[in-house]
């Protein structure tokens, strides 16, 4: 089994990545509509694992996949109707094989029980429906299907047949992987799962291919006895699928059959054939014959026709032909999108080579700017191309840390659909802005804050729906998530429109708690009490939430990001909890814009419009200058004097000469006063305070694509200096109304 | 070369200093927190920041702070040309840059060669000064770079 336990953990990735499929079709799968193109991308999921499974031995997720791709099976043939209690069940079954998959993972003991429990369940579902269909037993529903009779033998088959259905599979494989040029074709051609038999097919006469063939078997050669009418149908069964006509496909299997007499291993080899997938299952080993018949049964399994006698080559190979331009054209459509695993800290020294070969390229560009005569065209054409090359590299290498943060809210709809089952309350999760960039730490850190938050709203904040019909909501609750980047930060919102907090229980549960008031005891300071630890005011503790050991953790994790919670409540009405993180190394759109000969981005999030202010847009008032647009009056924060380093102020100077970037953020709306706008441009936002500190009205640093350093504004701590250029707190306070 | 000094075998833990010219005095630092010398490159002003904090700059993806010590203590005078030398420290993970007028070599000390440092004469508050040093003919002022560049005197890094 050595030889195998490299696959294993590819295994384990694809088998997850299979069960998370499965998990998001079924979610979406819609009752009253089926769409069987989705039920076949479930079951081909349910497929693979169960081919893999049983080919690694992980033999309880072989039988708990088995009923349930029968069950799917059904469906997908509109056999049986999908209801969303069956949809449960099925939700169910593949938390049950995620939970294998991590004991097989881990080396931990397998709950059987659980295994059992949850296939019987499947069964009895599968019973009830088959009572209703003519001639099928629970335990082996599958007299429609000739293979499944001798479901284990069939599963290894099953492996490979499918895997050229599913382009991730053959990427798991070593020896599929060898053979490049198969992979490529890999969603046309039916049977390059069989990376190096095609190899030999596709050649046809070439000797020498054949030979490659027999020599990757002969590697791989054991002395076992040899069984001719298995060799005879191991080779058919290889040709079956890639051979255009039955005579060519008797040629293939003669030619090859030749050489392998040429060859002294050969009658083993072919054997080896088989015993390289059968090593796989070698306990099973005796019943080889049965294993041929089944790998010829899966062919008309998965295309849908129905069974092929052991023996009939042709037949099986013309109808399997025939299906198989329908397939590939749904396989095309089903395109996965593939991705590779790589440790961040080689991402993070991209990131940083990148930024050196930026500054690199900008020195080169000035050099070649003194280049002379005849050469100095080329050069500067070639420059041209480096500066643009660079660039594209610059951008792409930015991109690959960041993740969109549906990586996390994908796993929510499953959660709130549990949960709102087992609580019996209707309610729907609504996501928004989940291509939200967001780094890639940050992805795997928020998720369990986010789940609690969803969890809290769920069992705390929607009523059940008597309660919200008795108060006159619409029965069915809504959670609302939503993320946003504001500037430097991620803002992620999980609103609800419940009952909203409790003020006076939690004022009361503090006291109870012994926990110290803060004064003033406004609504803010009370809905922060929550956050303290083992408090909860939930009436009774589900199994749910209300032990009150949560929120404080949330809290705990939030902020060791650096980052912090803010809670909004009206009773009656709902809770929102609105989660700020900052972008550590998160790319913002921005506006860069020159000040007193400096470059400074602004965030494009905030920006309104930018205008050349008219003579008579501009009011002055107490001294200070303000900028008449949009209908309101706009108080300015001079860049060129509080960053740049000017000593007169704009008050002084002609505003008509100058730009005003119209921002706005949460708090207030003001102008930006800069000298020239120098255009957008997507920026990576680094820490000042790494080597040195904060600044303030800068959130961050970036650098430029010469090698330079420009600095990011923070508009919202930029709010502090229009006070002060008026000379007065009070009008940022009416400008923020 | 500092390899050259080694083969005098001492029983004394010897140290390896970098010598920097700031004006016409000698001054030396702990070789240790030297992350490299660079050339001076214009930098990006910093806001609201004093006069002797030049800006910062892009070390290699890094946003680092420049300070010149010249300005900060008043010695000799805050020209920027081709020659002017940017010494990038390594101090306490965080990397600063300090302008000086020049770089001169890198010398070996014993603990012995050391002696304590003037109360006076020194442009450098004595609390920064680890003492001082002779070198054949005239003095070198060690400077305990690490108090220095950490001190709430240059404000550099948040008050911890």
């Amino acid at each position: 089994m050595d030889n195998l336990s490299q696959f294993n953990d590819a295994f384990f990735e694809e088998a997850q990545e299979h069960l998370e499929t499965m998990e998001t079709l079924l979610l979406d799968y819609n009752v009253d509509a089926p769409d069987i193109e989705e039920l076949n991308s479930v079951f081909r999921a349910a497929h693979s694992i169960k081919g893999g499974s049983a080919i690694f031995g992980f033999t309880a997720m072989t039988g708990l996949t088995h009923v349930m791709e029968n069950m799917l099976d059904l469906a997908r043939n509109e056999e049986l109707e999908l209801t969303n209690e069956l949809i449960t069940v099925l939700l169910e079954t593949v938390d049950v094989l995620k939970d294998i998959l991590n004991r097989y993972r881990n080396d931990e003991e397998i709950d059987w029980d659980t295994v059992e429990v949850s296939k019987q369940r499947l069964e009895n579902e599968l019973a009830a429906v088959a009572s209703g269909l003519p001639v099928e037993s629970p335990n082996d529903i599958d007299s429609s299907e000739a293979s499944t009779s001798e479901p284990d033998e069939e599963d290894g088959f099953g492996f490979f047949e499918d895997a050229p259905s599913d382009s991730d599979e053959d990427q798991g494989f070593g020896f599929f992987d060898d053979e490049p040029p198969v992979q490529v074709d890999s969603s046309s051609n039916d049977g390059d799962g069989f990376g190096f038999f095609d190899e030999n097919i596709s050649a046809e006469a070439s000797e020498t291919e054949d030979d490659q063939g027999f020599g990757f078997f002969d590697e791989n050669s054991e002395p076992e006895s040899n069984q001719p009418d298995e060799e005879i149908e191991g080779f058919g069964f290889f040709d079956q699928d890639d051979q255009p006509n039955p005579e060519t496909t008797s040629e293939t299997v003669d030619q090859l059959e030749g050489d392998s007499s040429a060859e002294p291993k050969s009658a083993q080899s072919k054997e080896e054939g088989y015993g390289f997938f059968d090593e796989k299952m070698k306990a099973r080993q005796v019943q080889d014959k049965v294993d041929n018949a089944n790998g010829y049964g899966l062919y008309p399994k998965n295309e849908g026709s129905a069974e092929t006698p052991k023996n009939e080559l042709q037949s099986s190979k013309l109808s399997t032909k025939s299906k198989a331009p329908a397939k590939s054209a749904s396989e095309a459509k089903n395109t996965e999108a593939t991705s590779i695993r790589v440790e961040t800290v080689k991402i993070d020294k991209l990131v940083n080579l990148v930024g050196e070969l930026v500054i690199t390229q900008s020195m080169l560009n000035l050099i070649g700017k003194d280049v002379q005569e005849e050469i100095a065209e080329k050069m500067l054409g070639a420059l041209a191309e480096l500066e643009r090359n660079t660039r594209e590299i610059q951008e792409a290498v930015m991109s690959v840390r960041m993740l969109p943060i549906s990586f996390v809210f994908n796993r929510f709809p499953r959660l709130v659909r549990d949960l709102s089952v087992k609580m019996e309350k209707q309610i729907e999760l609504v996501i928004e802005g989940a291509s939200t960039e967001i780094d890639k730490n940050l992805v795997e850190k928020i998720s369990d804050p986010l789940t609690h938050l969803i969890r809290n709203s769920v069992d705390h904040g929607i009523e059940s729906p008597e309660i919200r019909a008795a108060s006159g909501k619409s029965e069915k609750g809504t959670v609302r998530l939503s993320a946003v980047q504001k500037g430097g930060e991620i803002v992620i919102s999980i609103l609800d429109d419940g009952a909203g907090l409790n003020r006076e229980r939690i004022v009361a549960k503090a006291e109870e708690k012994g926990i110290d008031l803060p004064d003033p005891l406004t609504d803010e300071a009370v809905w922060q009490l929550i956050f303290a630890p083992g408090f909860s005011t939930a009436a009774e503790v589900t199994d749910v939430s209300g032990r009150g050991v949560g929120m404080d953790v949330v809290r705990r994790n939030i902020e060791s990001l650096g980052g912090r919670v803010e809670i909004n409540s009206s009773q009656g009405i709902g809770t929102e909890f609105v989660i700020s993180l900052p972008l550590t190394l998160a790319i913002l759109d921005g506006m860069c814009v020159q000040a007193e000969e400096q470059i400074f981005v602004v965030p494009l999030v905030n920006i309104v419009e930018s205008i050349q202010p008219m003579n008579d847009q501009i009011r002055v008032i107490k001294g200070s200058k303000i900028l008449w647009a949009r209908e309101e009056y706009w108080p300015l924060v001079d860049i060129g004097k509080r960053l740049g380093g000017r000593a007169e102020s704009i008050d002084s100077l002609d505003l008509t000469q100058s730009i005003v970037v119209l921002v706005e953020t949460a708090k207030s709306r003001f102008g930006l006063v800069v000298d020239t706008l120098e255009g957008q441009q997507q920026v990576v936002i680094k820490s000042l305070e790494r080597h040195y500190r904060r600044v303030d009205g800068v959130a961050g640093a970036t650098i430029m694509g010469d090698g330079g350093v420009a600095l990011i504004l923070d508009v919202d701590s930029l709010t502090q200096f229009i006070s002060s250029d008026l000379g007065g707190a009070s009008y940022a306070v009416r400008a923020a109304g | 070369m500092p390899s050259e000094q080694q083969g005098n075998v001492s029983s004394m833990p010897t140290r390896e200093f970098l010598t920097f010219v700031l004006g016409d005095e000698t001054y030396a630092l702990d070789i240790m927190t030297v992350k490299e010398i660079r050339g001076y490159e214009a930098t990006t002003k910093i806001a609201n920041a004093p006069d002797f904090i030049k800006g910062v700059i892009n070390l290699r993806g890094d946003i680092v702070p420049i300070i010149d010590l010249r300005i900060k203590f008043g010695i000799g005078e805050a020209t920027y040309n081709e020659w002017t030398i940017v010494i990038m420290l390594n101090i306490h993970e965080r990397i600063v840059g300090i302008v000086v007028d020049g770089v001169s070599d890198v010398m070996n000390l014993e603990e012995d060669d050391i002696r304590p440092a003037p109360e006076f004469g020194v442009a450098f508050d004595s609390q920064y000064l680890h003492g001082l040093a002779a070198l054949e003919d005239h003095m070198v002022i060690i400077v305990d770079i690490e108090a220095l560049i950490s001190s709430d005197e240059l404000g550099i890094f948040e008050t911890a």
